[in-house]
C-alpha cells in the first residue's frame, strides 16, 4: 500500500486546482442566480418579472353603464341594459366540426361564418354576435363551442321609442352618443370604464385577480326638461294632424316661457330608435330645432312690437286699409277683401297685408330688424342641441322697397320653430328673454334673463294675440275650452324652382296660454298640408288647440274662462 | 468550539414553534383570501345579474305604464273620458 502510494503520488496542486475550478463554477452559478433573482442589472430580476407578467398578467376593462336619461318627473327615457356580445378566437374555432351547429344556434349563415373565420383565420378575436340578451348568451356559452366566449357590454334602450327618438338621438354600437341629447351631453352621460389585473391561463381565463387598479365610474344621470306625458300627447296630436292633412313633415314644440325649459318637442316623420335595421335619417332629424323655414305672418307680431315701440301707434290707432290693395315697387299686395278703416289690433287679428305694409313703411325696416334681433332670430337659442340651426336674418347692403315691407310679413328671413316659440315666450315672459334649455331647471336658480322690450308693450301685444283666437280673428280654431289663448297664424308659400310655389304651403301657428297668466308657448309647423285646409288658421291652429288642451291639463293650469271656473277663481276658491 | 449556553435551548424551541405557527397562519390567510376572492366574484356576478334584472324590470314597467297604453285602456276598456269643463270646479288656487 505505502509502496504503491509512493510509486504514484498525486501532486498536491492537482487537488487544489480541481477544488478551485469546482468552486469557481459554483460561484459563477451562484453569481448568475443572484444577478437574476436579486439585483436588477439590465436583464435582472425586474426585467424577468416584467417579462413573466407580460405573458400571464392581463389588464381587463370593467364595463360601465351609461347614465340614465329621465324626464322632469323621473321617468326613464334612455336606459343602458346589460347585454353579452359573443366573440370567438378564430384560430380555435375555424376547424371545429360544430361550426354548423353554432351557426344555427346564432341564426347566422354557415357559409358566411366560415368565410369570415377564414378571413380572420390568423387573428385571435372576432365578434360573432353583438348585444345578445344575457339569457340567450348564457345558453350558447354553456354549450362550450371551442374558442367562443362572451363579453359584457351595455346596450341603450329607449322605453318611449319613437316618441322621444329625435330629441334623445342615438348611441353607436360602442355606446358613444352620435346624435341628439346623447351626443350633446356625451361627457356627462359617458361612464369611465374601470381596469383590473388578473393572471390568465392557457385559454385566457382568469385564474387569479390582482384587484382593481382603476375603479369604474358609471355615467351620471341626466334629467331633461321634457314632460313625458305631455310629449306623448303632443306626439299623438301631431301624428294625427299629419294623417289628416297628408303633410310631408311637421313639428311641434312647447316651452315654459317662465323658465326657458323645453317641455315637449315632436316631429314627423319619425323613426324607431330601438331598431337600427331600418334607420331612415330623414326621420332622425329633430326638425323643430334643425330646419329653418320662412316664418311668414307669425312675424307680424314682432312688427307690431316695433310699431308700438316707435310711439307712432297704439293698438287702437286707426289705419286705412281701403281699397284692400297697395302697390309697393312693382308688386301689388292684396287683402282677401277691403277691410276699410281698422285698428292696429284688427290689422293683426285679420293679418291684413295692406295694414302691415303701412305700419312697416311708417316704422321703417331698421326698427323691425332690430326687434327681430332682440327676439333672438338669426341666433341660436342656447339649447346646445347638435345641429341646431340659427336661421337667417337678411343682411342687405341695399334694401329695395318691397324687401323693406316683406320683412314685416316674415318673408326673406328664416327661423326654426323653436326660435319662433322663443320669440313668443319673450312676450309671455313680460319681455324678458331667457336662454332655452333641454335640462330640468331649479325654479329658484334660473339663469338671469334679459329685458329686451318694455313689459307694457309685451302686455299690449298679448292682448292683440288674445283677440286673434276670438270670433272674427284668423285663428278661432285655436281656442281651448275653458281657457283664453292667444296666438298668430302663418301661411307661407314654399320656395321651389323659379321662386315661390303657388300650390305648396307651410302652415304655422304660434300660441300662448293661458292668457290670464301667460306661460306655455307652443309652435306648430306643418309642411305641405294637402287639400283646401292648407292655411295656418285651418291646418295648424286646431293642432295647437288640441296640444294646448293637454298642456294645460297636464300642467294643472287653472281654467280662466269657463263661467264657473272664472267665478270660483275670482272668489278665491270654492268650498 | 464554544458551546451554546444551556439557556438558549428553550428559546430555539419557542422560535421553532413560532415559525410553525406563522407558516400555518400564512397558509390559512392564503386560503381566506382565496375564499374571499371567490365570494367577491360570486357577488360581482350577482350584482351584474341584479343590474340586468333591474333594467329589464325598469323597461317592463315603463312599457306597461306607457301613456298611450294607459290612454287606450282608459278609453276603450274602462270607457273613461276627460271630464267636461262644466263639471269641474276649482276648489283652491
Amino acid at each position: 500500500m505505502t509502496r504503491a502510494k509512493q510509486a504514484y503520488r498525486l501532486p498536491r496542486w492537482r487537488f487544489a486546482v480541481i477544488c478551485c475550478a469546482l468552486a469557481a463554477l459554483a460561484a459563477t452559478l451562484m453569481g448568475r442566480l443572484v444577478l437574476l433573482q436579486v439585483t436588477d442589472g439590465g436583464q435582472g430580476a425586474v426585467f424577468l418579472r416584467e417579462q413573466g407578467a407580460l405573458r400571464t398578467v392581463r389588464t381587463a376593462e370593467i364595463p360601465v353603464y351609461r347614465g340614465l336619461i329621465e324626464d322632469r318627473n323621473g321617468t326613464p327615457l334612455a336606459v343602458s341594459s346589460p347585454v353579452v356580445s359573443l366573440w370567438a378566437n378564430p384560430q380555435q374555432l375555424k376547424d371545429s366540426p360544430r361550426l354548423d351547429d353554432l351557426a344555427a344556434r346564432l341564426s347566422l349563415d354557415a357559409v358566411a361564418l366560415r368565410d369570415k373565420l377564414r378571413f380572420y383565420g390568423d387573428k385571435q378575436f372576432m365578434y360573432l354576435a353583438r348585444h345578445q340578451t344575457p339569457d340567450f348568451a348564457r345558453q350558447v356559452l354553456r354549450e362550450n363551442f371551442p374558442g367562443v366566449r362572451g363579453e359584457r357590454e351595455y346596450r341603450r334602450y329607449y322605453p318611449a321609442g319613437e316618441v322621444t327618438a329625435q330629441l334623445l338621438g342615438l348611441t353607436n354600437v360602442d355606446g358613444r352618443g352620435i346624435a341628439g341629447v346623447e351626443l350633446a351631453f356625451e361627457d356627462w352621460l359617458q361612464g369611465i370604464p374601470g381596469k383590473k389585473r388578473f393572471i390568465k391561463d392557457l385559454h385566457g381565463d382568469a385564474v387569479r385577480d390582482f384587484g382593481v387598479i382603476e375603479e369604474p365610474r358609471p355615467g351620471k344621470a341626466l334629467a331633461l326638461s321634457l314632460d313625458l306625458r305631455l310629449q306623448y300627447a303632443q306626439h299623438r296630436e301631431l301624428q294625427r294632424a299629419m294623417r289628416e292633412t297628408g303633410a310631408t313633415a311637421g313639428s311641434a314644440i312647447t316651452l315654459d316661457a317662465w323658465t326657458g325649459e323645453v317641455l315637449a318637442v315632436s316631429n314627423y316623420p319619425v323613426f324607431n330608435p330601438n331598431s337600427r335595421d331600418a334607420l331612415d335619417f330623414s326621420g332622425a332629424r329633430n326638425r323643430a330645432l334643425t330646419d329653418a323655414y320662412e316664418p311668414g305672418s307669425t312675424i307680424k307680431t314682432l312688427t307690431l312690437v316695433a310699431a308700438l315701440e316707435s310711439g307712432q301707434f297704439h293698438i287702437d290707432s286707426i289705419i286705412d286699409t281701403a281699397p284692400g290693395r297697395i302697390r309697393v315697387g312693382a308688386k301689388m299686395l292684396h287683402d282677401p277683401r277691403d277691410y276699410g278703416e281698422i285698428s292696429v289690433s284688427k290689422v293683426i287679428e285679420k293679418s291684413s297685408q295692406v295694414g302691415v305694409t303701412k305700419i312697416a313703411q311708417a316704422v321703417g325696416h331698421a326698427a323691425i330688424l332690430d326687434v327681430l334681433y332682440r327676439f333672438g332670430l338669426g341666433e341660436s337659442t342656447g339649447t346646445g342641441f347638435p345641429g341646431e340651426r340659427a336661421g337667417q336674418l337678411p343682411e342687405l347692403a341695399r334694401w329695395s322697397d318691397i324687401e323693406k315691407v316683406t320683412l314685416a310679413f316674415g318673408y326673406g328671413l328664416t327661423a326654426t320653430p323653436i326660435q319662433l316659440a322663443r320669440a313668443y315666450a319673450i312676450l309671455a315672459n313680460g319681455g324678458v328673454r331667457r336662454p332655452l334649455t333641454l335640462l330640468r331647471q331649479n325654479p329658484n336658480s334660473l339663469p338671469a334673463g334679459q329685458q329686451v322690450i318694455d313689459p307694457e308693450v309685451a302686455r299690449d301685444v298679448l292682448e292683440v294675440l288674445d283677440r286673434v283666437t276670438e270670433p272674427g280673428g284668423t285663428a278661432t280654431l285655436a281656442q281651448v275650452p275653458g281657457f283664453s289663448v292667444g296666438g298668430k297664424t302663418g301661411t307661407v308659400h314654399k320656395v321651389g324652382v323659379g321662386g315661390y310655389l303657388d300650390d305648396q304651403y307651410v302652415a304655422l301657428f304660434v300660441g300662448v296660454a293661458p292668457m290670464s297668466a301667460p306661460r306655455y308657448v307652443t309652435a306648430i309647423l306643418i309642411d305641405q298640408p294637402r287639400g283646401d285646409h292648407y292655411g295656418g288658421g285651418l291646418a295648424a291652429a286646431p293642432v295647437y288647440s288640441r296640444i294646448t288642451e293637454e298642456v294645460l291639463r297636464i300642467r294643472n293650469s287653472q281654467p280662466d274662462q269657463s263661467d264657473r271656473g272664472a267665478l270660483l277663481a275670482a272668489s278665491g276658491g270654492g268650498q | 468550539m464554544n458551546q451554546l449556553p444551556l439557556s438558549t435551548a428553550p428559546a430555539i424551541v419557542l422560535l421553532s414553534a413560532g415559525l410553525l405557527v406563522s407558516a400555518l397562519a400564512v397558509v390559512a390567510s392564503t386560503h381566506h383570501v382565496r375564499e374571499g376572492y371567490a365570494r367577491l366574484q360570486d357577488l360581482e356576478l350577482r350584482r351584474w345579474e341584479l343590474h340586468e334584472q333591474y333594467t329589464r324590470l325598469l323597461l317592463e314597467v315603463n312599457t306597461w305604464a306607457a301613456p298611450h297604453r294607459i290612454t287606450q285602456i282608459a278609453s276603450e276598456t274602462l270607457s273613461m273620458e276627460a271630464p267636461d269643463l262644466s263639471l269641474s270646479q276649482v276648489i283652491a288656487e
